[in-house]
C-alpha cells in the first residue's frame, strides 16, 4: 500500500512538473559568437569567431560577419566544444530509489538487443540540470546482467530520442568480475572463482552461437534463420563493424578480458578499468581504448594508494593509451568537468584531460568528424565560459546543443530564483 | 543530568582525564594563510607549539629543533571539518527500534579504518562520526580527530566536543520501521509523534529522579539509559543533529523543539532547507548540506545545488558535509561548488568546511580558523583549495604531521591480519539510491520482506 | 547411521558408569580400590619447581602424599610410571565443553516489536546456568581430557548474556558429579541479536550499561525495602536483574569474549565505567591494548588458536595479483604474524599473569601451539603456569587445583618425556583420581603403497564407538568418472542408506559428511578416515557431541 501511494504521487508529480515547467524555450537559427577565443586541442586558445547555422558550425575564423545572425558577444570569453560524458544513465533513470522510474536494467542476462535509446526520456528533469554545466552529449548505458543492452550516445537536448541521438550506439558487455560486489559481499574466493567459470562458459556459448548466426546471416540461407534478437544484436560486433563496450575493472579481470578479446577477434572499448594503471603494457600492446571513471572514486582495495582513482587516467594516457573519462552518473553527470579536473590535477594536465571529455570520446565512437572540437562542419555543440571549464569558479555564459541556444536554466536555478529571497 | 551518574560513574571522570594524546610542534614558513577569521595573509608564518597555534606573523624564528615546513607558494588553511560522516566506526545503525537514544557510535570507534587516512589526505582533520538514520531518534555521535596512527580508539576522541545525537525524518525511518517493521512511524505524521512521545518520557523521567534525589520519594525510579539520554536532550546537554530533507518535516521538528524548550539543532542534508531558510534562521538552527546530491530518492527530487547559498544568504550557519567515505576525500572541492552554485566568496565557501561545521559541533572556540591559541589543525595545499587543481600536501593535527604527500607509501593500513591475502578488489557501485545513513540496515530490511 | 541409537546409548552409558547405584551390572567391571600409588615419577610441583623423582599417593580423589621412596599401601593400585613426568592437570578457564550446540531451526522468531524482543530472543539470559546445559557425555570433554585438561570453566552458548559459568571436573558420570563450583561468572559478549534489539555492538554496549545500572538500583531498592517495608512501594522481583546483582556488588566476575584488540579496548572501557571484575576471554590479538592489562580488576585468557603461518608455496599462485605490492605485503604479514606469536612472551615480560584457553582452536594442537609460543620467547614455566596455576587463580580454585601438592585434587598428567619436548606423549590423565590411559594413535603402515583413490574403493565394514556402545555397518565407496560416491548403511537399519557429501581424498585420508537422523532432527556428521590397505581408523564428529572413534576393515574390492 505504502509503495503504491509513493509511486502514484511520484508519477503525478513528474507529470505536473513536465507540464508546468517554466522553461525558456531553446531557439535555433544563425548564431555568431563574436570577439571570443576558440579553444583548440592542438594550439590552445586562438582568436576566432564562430558561425553556427542549421545545427552545424559553419565557420571558425577571425572577423566573421553575417548580417542575419544573432550575435553573442564573447569578449574575454572562450568557446569550447561541448563535453561528452562517455558513460552515464542519463535519461534512463529519474529517481534512483524508485524502481518504476528506472529504465536501464531489463530482466535477463543476455539482452544486448535492449536499446537504451528507446527508453531515453527527453523530459527527464536530469537533462537540463546536467547540460547547463557544459555537458552537451552523453552515452546512456543500460546496466545489469552480462549483456545488458545497447548504449546510445545522445545530445542533451531534443523533444524525442531520435532528435537526441548522436550517431553512436554499442553493445555493452559486463566482463565477469572476480572482485567483490561491495563491502557486504561475503563470497569466498572459491565461490567467486566458480561464478566466474560458470559465467565464462555461458559467454563462450553465446559468442559461438552469435558467430554461427552471423555466418549464416551473411549467406543466402539468411532467411532460414529464426527470429533471434539476442544474437542478431551481436552481428555488427562479430563482423567488427562496431566496438563492444567491455566493462572491466580489476587487474586480473582486465588481463583475462584482453585475452578473451584476442581469442574472439573483435573490436572493443574497455570501460571502468580502475586498475588499468597496473596493466598498461597489455592495454598498449593490443591498442585498447579506455573509458575510465568516475575519477572521484574510492580505491578498490584497502591497501591502495589514496589517489589511484585520481591518477589512473593520467597514468594510462601518459603511456599512450587513448583515454576518455566518464562519470558513470545519472543525476550528477554535471560533475564531468570536475572528474576531468581531478585527473588533470593528478598527472594528466588540462589539455589531455579535456580531450578525454571531448575529442577522444568522439574518436572512440567514430564520430570525430562531427563531435569533439570547435571546427567547421561539426555539430554545433559548444559552450562559452569566462574561464577554465574545469574550475568551479568559472561561469558558463552560453550553451549550444545541436545548434540550439540552450537557456542556462534547470530545476536547480528555478528553485534558486524562487527561494533566494522568499 | 542525574546525581546517580556521579555515584556510579565516579571512575569515569578520572579515566577520561587520564587520556593523553600526543601534541606536536611545527613551524610553517611563508605560506599564503587563509585564516577564515582574518582574511588572507601572504608570505606569513604560523608556529604551532604543543599542539596549539602559538604565533602567526612574518619571519617567525624557528625554535631550536622544531620541524619546519616551507610553504612558499602554497596555501595554508585550517584543518577541514566534516560535520557528517560515518568513517572510523564499526557500527552505524542500531536499526531495531524507532528510538535508540542510548546507543553511542563512540563505543565502536575504529582507529584502523583506512578511510581516516584517506580523509586526511584530503585535508580533513576532524569529522563527526554519526549514527545512521534508520531511527527517528538514532544514537549518539562522536566528534573525532583524525590522529591516524594512534592505536587506542580513545585517542581519536575530540574530548570536550559537544555531545550530539542523530535524529532522522522522512523516508529512512518510515522505510525501516513503518514499511519494514509495520510499526509507527509509517508516515511523517508518525515521526512527529515518536518525538513527542519520547520527549514526554524523558521529561517524566527527569521529574521522577528529581523527586527521588530531593527525598520526596523513597524508592529509586527504575533506571533507564534511554530515558537518561532523552532527558539530556531536553536539558540541552546533548545537541540534536537531524537527518532531514523535506521543508514540512523540518518545520515540524522546529515546532516540536519549541514546545519542549529545546533551542539548539543542526539539520543534516536538509535538501529542502532552502524553502524554509527564513524559519531556520529565526530558530537559530544550523544546516549541514551536500554540495550537489539530489534525485537519488524521492524526497530529494525537488532539490537545488544552490541550497547552501540560499541558506547562508538567509543567515543560516551552513556547512558542506560528506556523509561518504568518497566525498570526505575532497570536501575542499565540494565547498568550491558553492562558487559554481551561487557565487560565494572564497571565505564564505571555505567557512562551509571550517568554522561553520566547527560551530555546529560546538568546537568553534578551538578549531575552524587560523588564530593564536586555537588547536594546531592545519592543511597545506598546492594551489588554492577552491581550485580544481588543489592538491593537499600536508595535513597536521595537533601540531603533528599526519599526512605528508612526500612520505606516503602505497599501503597505509595499520592493522594487518596475519592470515590475510592481498586485500580484495571491490567493484564500485555506479550511482546510489540512498544516502549512506542507512548503512548496515539492508540486512534488516531484507529480512522484513520475507 | 541412526542418531537415535547414539542418544539411546548415552543413557546406557550413564547406567554403566554409575557403579554406586547398587544395581547388578555384569557388563562393567568395577574398580577395586580408590587408592592409587604412582611410583617413580618426576614431579613438577609448580610451574617453577621440579622436585625430581618421587612417588604420589592418591586417595578419594585427592593427593594425599608426595615424597621419595614412599611405601605403597597394600590396598593401593600401583602405577609404574617408569620415570615419567608428572604435572598438575591443565585447566581451561573458558570453554563450552559439555554444552551441546543448539541447532538453529532456521526460523526467525515472530516478535511484534523488534526493539523490545523477549529476553530469550534478545540473547539476554544472565539467569541461565551453564551447569543446566551440561551433558557429561558430550564428546569434546574426552578430547580435551586426552590433551591433558582436567578442569574447565564452562559458559553457556548464546548471544549477549548467555548466562552464568560453572567450573567442572572433566570426569563424572553425571553433570552434578562434575560440577566443582557453580555460578562462578557472568558471561558477556558483543554479540547482537541480529535484527532484534540489541542488534549491533553499539546496541549491546548501551544495553549492558542499562542492565548493569538497573541491577544496581534494583538491588538498592530491595535492600532498602528489607530494612523497612512499611509505607514503601514494593519493588518487583526481576530474574534478569537479580542474576546481575552479584556482578554489581563485586562478588562475581564478568567473562567477556574479546578476540581482537578493538574488543579489548571496548571491554575495558565498559569495565572502567562500571567497575566490575573483568576477565578478557579467547584473546587472539592484544596489540596496543596491553597497557590496560595491568589492572588488578582485569584478567586475560589468551587463545591458543594461533594464526596460520603463510604457506610460501601456495602464495605463489596469486601471482596474477598486484605484484608490486606483493613483497611488502608479505613482509607486513610476516611481521603481523610475529606480533601475534610474541604476545604471550610480551605479557610475561610485563609481569602480566595470563591463562591459555582452547575455546577456539583444536585441543589436539594444544602442545604444538604452546611450543610455537615458546619459540617466540615465552618461557616454559610461564607456559605451564598459563595452563595450571594462573587459571586456578583467575577462577578462584587455587586452593584445590593448579599444583601438585598434598590436599589438592588428584588432577595429574603423566608424560613420557618433559611435556614441552616435541616428541613427548601423554600416557595417563588423572581427574580427581580417575585414571584415563591415553591411547596413542597407531602409526600408519603401508601408506606409501596406496596409490590414489582406487585403493579405498570397495566395501568396508565399520564400527563407531558411541559412548561405549559399538555401532556397526557397511560403507561402500565407488567411483564414477571423477565423482566418488560413499554410501553408509547401519546394520540396525539395513534399508536406510546415507549418502556422503563434501567428499575429498588426499594421500590415504578420506573426508566426507553425512547427514543422519538424530531423533527427528537432521544432524551433520563430519567423518575423516585414514586408510591402510586393509583397514582404516578415524573419527566421526557430530556437532555438539564431539568426536567419536570410527574404524573398520575391507570386505571386498571392486571387480
Amino acid at each position: 500500500m505504502k509503495l503504491n501511494s509513493i509511486y502514484i504521487i511520484l508519477l503525478l508529480a513528474i507529470a505536473t512538473f513536465a507540464n508546468g515547467q517554466q522553461i525558456t524555450k531553446a531557439t535555433t537559427g544563425i548564431f555568431l559568437l563574436k570577439n571570443g577565443e576558440v579553444y583548440t586541442h592542438d594550439n590552445g586558445k586562438i582568436k576566432a569567431d564562430v558561425l553556427m547555422q542549421d545545427g552545424i558550425i559553419k565557420e571558425v575564423s577571425e572577423m566573421i560577419e553575417h548580417p542575419g545572425a544573432k550575435k553573442f558577444d564573447c569578449t574575454g570569453l572562450t568557446i569550447y566544444p561541448g563535453m561528452i560524458d562517455s558513460g552515464t544513465k542519463i535519461g534512463l533513470a529519474e529517481v534512483s530509489s524508485v524502481s518504476l522510474t528506472q529504465d536501464h536494467n531489463e530482466i535477463g542476462e543476455f539482452t544486448p538487443h535492449m536499446k537504451a535509446l528507446t527508453a531515453v526520456n527527453p523530459s527527464s528533469v536530469n537533462i537540463p540540470v546536467n547540460r547547463v554545466n557544459g555537458i552537451t552529449t552523453a552515452l546512456s548505458v543500460p546496466s545489469g546482467g552480462r549483456f545488458p543492452g545497447t548504449a546510445a550516445l545522445i545530445n542533451l537536448y531534443g523533444y524525442t530520442p531520435n532528435d537526441m541521438y548522436a550517431g553512436f550506439s554499442a553493445v555493452v558487455f559486463n566482463y565477469p568480475s572476480t572482485g567483490k560486489r561491495g563491502s557486504w559481499d561475503r563470497r569466498s574466493d572459491e565461490d567467486i572463482k566458480k561464478a566466474e567459470e560458470k559465467a565464462n562458459k555461458k559467454i563462450k556459448d553465446f559468442i559461438s552461437k552469435a558467430r554461427l548466426y552471423t555466418k549464416i546471416s551473411g549467406t543466402d540461407k539468411a532467411s532460414s534463420l529464426d527470429y533471434n534478437p539476442q544474437l542478431n544484436a551481436l552481428v555488427p560486433i562479430i563482423n567488427k563493424e562496431a566496438p563492444l563496450l567491455v566493462e572491466v575493472n580489476k587487474k586480473s579481470d582486465i588481463l583475462s578480458a584482453i585475452s578473451w578479446v584476442n581469442e574472439n577477434d573483435i573490436n572493443v572499448i574497455f570501460t571502468g578499468v580502475s586498475e588499468g594503471y597496473l596493466v598498461i603494457d597489455s592495454l598498449l600492446k593490443y591498442n585498447i581504448p579506455v573509458i575510465t571513471g568516475p575519477i572521484l572514486n574510492n580505491p578498490g582495495r584497502s591497501s591502495d594508494h589514496y589517489n589511484i582513482g585520481y591518477s589512473n587516467a593520467g597514468k594510462m594516457q601518459k603511456a599512450g593509451i587513448k583515454v576518455a573519462i566518464r562519470t558513470n552518473e545519472t543525476e550528477n553527470v554535471r560533475n564531468l568537468p570536475y572528474n576531468a579536473g581531478f585527473a588533470a590535477a593528478y598527472g594528466m594536465g588540462f589539455k589531455e584531460a579535456f580531450k578525454a571529455v571531448t575529442i577522444n570520446a568522439a574518436e572512440m565512437f567514430g564520430i570525430e568528424n562531427k563531435y569533439g572540437s570547435v571546427e567547421r562542419t561539426k555539430v554545433a555543440n559548444v559552450f562559452v565560459t569566462d574561464g577554465d571549464p574545469f574550475e568551479t569558479k568559472t561561469t558558463i555564459k552560453y550553451l549550444f546543443i545541436d545548434g540550439y541556444n540552450i537557456p542556462l536554466e534547470s530545476r536547480h536555478t528555478y528553485l534558486y530564483d524562487e527561494f533566494l529571497e522568499r | 543530568m542525574l546525581n546517580i551518574k556521579n555515584i556510579i560513574l565516579g571512575l569515569l571522570a578520572t579515566t577520561c582525564l587520564s587520556a593523553q594524546v600526543d601534541m606536536g610542534d611545527v613551524l610553517i614558513k611563508n605560506g599564503t594563510l587563509l585564516t577564515i577569521s582574518d582574511g588572507e595573509k601572504e608570505k606569513t608564518d604560523i608556529l604551532i607549539k604543543k599542539g596549539k597555534i602559538s604565533k602567526i606573523g612574518k619571519s617567525i624564528k624557528a625554535p631550536e629543533g622544531i620541524k619546519t615546513i616551507d610553504a612558499n607558494g602554497m596555501y595554508v588553511m585550517p584543518g577541514i571539518i566534516d560535520a557528517h560522516s560515518h568513517i572510523a566506526i564499526d557500527a552505524v545503525n542500531e536499526a531495531t527500534n524507532p528510538v535508540t537514544a542510548e546507543v553511542w557510535v563512540g563505543d565502536a570507534l575504529d582507529p584502523y579504518d583506512i578511510n581516516i587516512y584517506r580523509a586526511l589526505a584530503g585535508g580533513v582533520t576532524i569529522s563527526h562520526a554519526m549514527h545512521g538514520s534508520a531511527n527517528a531518534i538514532g544514537g549518539q555521535c562522536e566528534t573525532i580527530k583524525h590522529r591516524w596512527g594512534v592505536l587506542d580508539p580513545n585517542d581519536l576522541r575530540m574530548e570536550g566536543a559537544k555531545k550530539t545525537i542523530k535524529f532522522a525524518l522522512g523516508e529512512n525511518p518510515i522505510r525501516v520501521h513503518g514499511e519494514g517493521g509495520n510499526i509507527v512511524p509509517n508516515t511523517r505524521m508518525g515521526v512527529e509523534q515518536v518525538f513527542r512521545n519520547a520527549f514526554e518520557q524523558g521529561k517524566a523521567y527527569a521529574a521522577e529522579w528529581k523527586a527521588y534525589n530531593n527525598g520526596t520519594t523513597k524508592i529509586a525510579p527504575e533506571y533507564n539509559i534511554r530515558k537518561e539520554a532523552l532527558a539530556d536532550i531536553l536539558s540541552g546537554e546533548i545537541m540534536i543533529h537531524c537527518h532531514s530533507y523535506r521543508a514540512d518535516e523540518i518545520l515540524m521538528l522546529m515546532n516540536v523543539l519549541t514546545d519542549y524548550g529545546v533551542d539548539q539543532i543542526c539539520f543534516q542534508h536538509v535538501n529542502e532547507g532552502f524553502k524554509v531558510a527564513p524559519e531556520l534562521a529565526e530558530f537559530g538552527a544550523y544546516a549541514s548540506v551536500f554540495s550537489d546530491w539530489w534525485a537519488y530518492k524521492f524526497e530529494v527530487y525537488y532539490s537545488t545545488a544552490y541550497n547552501a547559498t540560499i541558506l547562508s544568504k538567509n543567515g543560516v550557519t551552513t556547512s558542506i558535509n560528506s556523509d561518504s567515505r568518497e566525498l570526505i576525500r575532497h570536501l575542499y572541492h565540494e565547498a568550491a561548488k558553492t562558487q559554481k552554485y551561487g557565487g560565494l566568496s572564497d571565505t564564505e565557501a571555505l567557512s562551509m568546511i571550517t568554522i561553520n561545521p566547527a560551530k555546529q559541533l560546538g568546537i568553534d572556540k578551538r578549531v575552524g580558523s587560523l588564530e593564536v591559541n586555537k588547536e594546531g589543525d592545519v592543511v597545506i595545499f598546492q594551489n588554492h583549495p577552491l581550485s580544481i587543481y588543489a592538491i593537499p600536501q600536508y595535513t597536521i593535527v595537533d601540531g603533528i604531521v599526519r599526512f605528508d604527500i612526500n612520505e606516503d607509501p602505497q599501503d597505509m593500513r595499520i592493522d594487518i591480519d596475519p592470515e590475510e591475502k592481498i586485500p580484495a578488489f571491490q567493484e564500485s557501485e555506479a550511482g546510489h539510491n540512498h544516502d549512506n545513513c542507512l548503512q548496515g540496515v539492508s540486512e534488516l530490511l531484507f529480512e522484513h520482506k520475507h | 547411521m541412526n542418531l537415535k541409537c547414539f542418544a539411546g546409548s548415552i543413557g546406557v552409558c550413564l547406567l554403566l558408569a554409575t557403579h554406586t547405584s547398587g544395581q547388578i551390572d555384569y557388563n562393567n567391571i568395577p574398580e577395586v580400590t580408590d587408592k592409587i600409588f604412582i611410583n617413580d615419577v618426576h614431579v613438577q610441583k609448580t610451574p617453577t619447581l621440579n622436585i625430581g623423582l618421587s612417588d604420589i599417593l592418591i586417595e578419594n580423589g585427592l593427593i594425599v602424599q608426595i615424597g621419595t621412596n614412599m611405601t605403597p599401601p597394600v590396598d593401593a593400585k600401583i602405577i609404574e610410571a617408569d620415570s615419567a613426568y608428572a604435572y598438575s592437570g591443565f585447566i581451561d578457564a573458558f570453554s563450552h565443553l559439555g554444552i551441546p550446540k543448539k541447532e538453529p531451526n532456521g526460523k526467525r522468531p515472530e516478535v511484534k516489536f523488534k526493539g523490545f524482543p523477549p529476553n530469550e530472543v534478545a540473547g539476554i539470559t544472565p539467569e541461565k546456568l551453564a551447569s543446566a546445559d551440561l551433558s557429561h557425555s558430550e564428546g569434546s570433554i574426552k578430547s580435551h581430557r586426552d590433551a591433558g585438561f582436567t578442569i574447565a570453566h564452562i559458559v553457556p552458548r548464546g548471544k549477549m548474556l548467555p548466562g552464568q559459568g560453572s567450573i567442572i571436573s572433566l570426569h563424572g558420570s553425571s553433570a552434578d558429579e562434575m560440577i566443582l563450583k557453580d555460578q562462578t561468572s557472568t558471561f558477556l559478549q558483543f554479540s547482537g541479536a541480529r535484527g532484534y534489539y540489541p542488534s549491533t555492538v553499539i546496541g549491546v554496549m548501551a544495553k549492558w550499561r542499562d542492565l548493569y545500572r538497573k541491577a544496581h538500583f534494583h538491588n538498592k531498592n530491595l535492600e532498602n525495602y528489607k530494612l523497612s517495608a512499611n509505607g514503601i512501594q514494593r519493588p518487583h522481583e526481576d530474574k534478569t536483574l537479580n542474576a546481575l546483582i552479584p556482578v554489581t556488588n563485586g562478588s562475581r566476575p564478568v567473562f567477556m569474549t574479546t578476540k581482537k584488540v578493538k574488543d579489548i579496548f571496548r571491554a575495558v572501557e565498559l569495565q572502567k565505567e562500571l567497575g566490575y571484575d573483568l576477565v578478557l576471554c579467547d584473546v587472539k590479538q592484544i596489540g596496543a591494548a596491553q597497557k590496560h592489562l595491568k589492572s588488578s580488576k582485569i584478567d586475560i585468557l589468551l587463545s591458543l588458536d594461533l594464526p596460520k603461518e603463510e604457506d610460501k608455496k601456495k602464495s605463489k599462485k596469486d601471482s596474477t595479483e598486484v605484484d608490486a605490492l606483493k613483497k611488502s605485503m608479505m613482509e607486513r604479514k610476516a611481521k603481523s604474524y610475529n606480533e601475534y606469536l610474541t604476545q604471550a612472551a610480551n605479557l610475561e615480560k610485563a609481569n602480566i599473569a595470563f591463562a591459555f584457553t582452547m575455546m577456539s582452536g583444536k585441543s589436539k594442537d594444544l602442545k604444538s601451539n604452546i611450543i610455537k609460543l615458546i619459540e617466540h620467547g615465552l618461557s616454559k614455566s610461564a607456559g605451564l603456569a598459563a595452563l595450571t596455576t594462573n587459571p586456578a587463580k583467575i577462577l578462584g580454585i587455587d586452593d584445590i587445583a593448579g599444583t601438585l601438592e598434598a590436599g589438592k585434587l588428584a588432577n595429574i598428567i603423566l608424560s613420557d618425556k618433559p611435556y614441552f619436548e616435541k616428541e613427548s606423549k601423554l600416557k595417563y590423565v588423572f581427574v580427581e583420581g580417575h585414571m584415563t590411559e591415553i591411547k596413542q594413535k597407531k602409526k600408519k603402515e603401508g601408506k606409501g603403497s596406496l596409490k590414489g583413490i582406487k585403493a579405498v574403493l570397495g566395501i568396508w565394514s565399520y564400527s563407531v564407538d558411541v559412548f561405549g556402545e559399538e555401532q556397526t555397518g557397511k560403507m561402500t565407496i565407488t567411483q564414477n568418472g571423477d565423482d566418488i560416491q560413499i554410501e553408509l548403511t547401519d546394520d540396525n537399519t539395513p534399508n536406510d542408506t546415507d549418502n556422503a557429501t563434501g567428499i575429498s581424498y588426499n594421500d590415504g585420508t578420506l573426508s566426507f559428511n553425512v547427514t543422519v537422523d538424530g531423533g527427528g532432527q537432521e544432524t551433520a556428521v563430519d567423518i575423516t578416515l585414514d586408510f591402510n590397505a586393509e583397514d582404516f581408523s578415524g573419527t566421526a564428529t557430530i556437532e555438539g557431541m564431539g568426536a567419536l572413534n570410527m574404524e573398520g576393515s575391507k570386505i571386498s574390492s571392486p571387480e
